[in-house]
């Protein structure tokens, strides 16, 4: 009998995704328990033939589905994935990850002692890819369960709480807040809580970026303020009740100082210096991790700005106030 | 047909390869070196720097012969016909460890003519970890089959 379905959606990451099936094949839950569903839109044949050939569908463990090259979102992706599964849990992750090997048993043992629960996980930036990290830009995810947001790289909900709402809203194009909404209609319509599953762990990539290719990453945020508005008890998380990061507020009174520079110029460099202070010791207090910050202080302050209009820009589309 | 055996620093059997095989070599100078020291402090991919260096050299041969990630790299990014070997096998802990490494290992892998492997337990690894398929072939074991290789990838 199936215990656990786990689902993963991916889209032309044909080799993380081999990385993937590897790291799941060494699941210490035994195979008969737990099936996987993959849905895919790649238009290459790489992705095709690492699922075609892979041991796991020898086994009868994995199921691949593809969708027409371009046109899989993360949140239609899931939703063919889930309705195609079996268990009566279904397991996210991404096709940038690595579950540790206890992973699927760690989350079922977490959710059998809260069964009408949904199970966050653990999740980690990998440890094998830590030199990355060392770049400016970079893209990894560090989460502690319980955190409100149920980001799908790990995450299992019950079906029922996904058949409850329909699974993901597939007007959510982009992965920018796609998870929150669901967790919080499956909240709002089941009464679901959070399960902390500590012990099953999630390696997410960790992937730098040029600066362009990290602006468009970026500019994904855009499609936050539909969530916000949609499910206004997040605004309660907000920075100032508004802003969506705290680095955003602190940007804006930088500008504000920026423009004052002509006039008076303590007050100005007061106001700067409310984002310098955060962006200069991003990386630590000591003299190596300021450098280190100094040197990136342009990137990022840019990064922000981007970040910023997306949302602001969003907030114009959907009528909202989220900066 | 010009033949270029690519490696950033090429130890004494890569030398005594690239002279049985009347191949040149394609280095790095002491120049690279230093700055290689330099970024890889910082995370990067060794030899990381020599690579558009190395790349505009390669161009100028019919054949590459590639004996690294970033030789791949280099070679894959010159245009020219390759052919990428494994002397040890590829682990999931060092594909992605260090920074550029994974944009050169899969563009060296996808450009490759032929990829090898030294033995059969590296291009079972070769084929787990990267999804291609590599044939057996030791070019310091055996040159006259590494040149017959060489022959066939420049027909």
């Amino acid at each position: 009998m199936i215990d656990v379905s786990v689902v993963v959606a991916s889209h032309e990451r044909p080799l993380r995704l081999r990385w993937l099936l590897h790291a799941l094949e060494a699941q210490t839950l035994p195979m008969s328990r737990w099936e996987l569903v993959v849905v895919f839109d790649d238009v290459g044949e790489e992705a095709a033939d690492a699922l075609r050939d892979h041991p796991l569908a020898a086994r009868g463990v994995l199921r691949a589905i593809r969708l027409e090259p371009g046109t899989g979102t993360p949140a239609r992706q899931r939703n063919t994935g889930w309705r195609a599964a079996r268990g009566p849990l279904v397991a996210f992750t991404d096709d940038d990850c690595r579950p540790a090997p206890e992973w699927l048993a760690a989350l079922l043992a977490a959710g059998a002692v809260r069964p009408g629960d949904v199970v966050q996980g653990r999740t980690r930036p990998d440890p094998f890819e830590a030199a990355v990290a060392l770049a400016p830009r970079v893209r990894t995810l560090d989460v502690d369960p319980p955190v409100r947001e149920l980001p799908t790289c790990n995450v299992a909900y019950r079906r029922v709480h996904l058949e409850a709402v329909g699974g993901f809203d597939e007007r959510l194009p982009a992965p920018a807040g796609e998870d929150t909404d669901l967790a919080e209609r499956v909240r709002a319509v089941t009464d679901a809580g959070i399960a902390p599953a500590p012990d099953a762990v999630v390696f997410h990539a960790v992937e730098s970026y040029g600066f362009a290719a990290m602006a468009r990453v970026t500019w994904k945020w855009r499609h936050i303020p539909f969530v916000t508005k949609r499910h206004p008890q997040l605004m309660e998380d907000a920075a100032l009740g508004i802003f969506f990061k705290h680095a955003h507020w602190r940007l804006l009174v930088a500008g504000f100082g920026l423009l004052l520079a002509s006039r008076t110029r303590g007050l100005s460099v007061a106001l700067v210096l409310v984002y310098l202070r955060h962006a200069l010791l991003v990386h630590g207090r000591r003299p190596a991790g300021v450098l280190r910050a100094t040197a990136e202080l342009p990137s990022r302050a840019a990064l922000d700005l981007v970040e910023l209009a997306a949302v602001a820009r969003g907030s114009l589309e959907h009528r909202t106030l989220l900066l | 047909m010009s033949v270029a055996l690519v490696a950033a620093r090429p130890d004494a059997r890569m030398r005594g390869l690239a002279d049985e095989l009347h191949a040149e070599l394609v280095e790095a100078g002491p120049g690279l070196r230093l700055l290689d020291r330099l970024t890889s402090r910082r995370g990067f991919e060794d030899d990381l720097a020599w690579v558009p260096v190395a790349r505009r050299r390669c161009a100028r041969f019919g054949l590459l012969h590639a004996f690294s990630m970033p030789a791949g790299g280099a070679a894959a990014g010159s245009g020219r016909p390759f052919v990428l070997s494994f002397g040890v096998a590829p682990c999931r802990e060092e594909l992605a460890a260090r920074r550029g490494r994974l944009a050169l290992v899969q563009s060296a892998v996808r450009a490759a003519r032929v990829v090898t492997a030294a033995d059969a337990d590296v291009a079972a690894a070769v084929e787990r970890w990267l999804g291609v398929p590599a044939r057996v072939l030791d070019p310091f074991g055996d040159p006259a089959a590494c040149a017959a290789l060489h022959r066939e990838v420049s027909s």
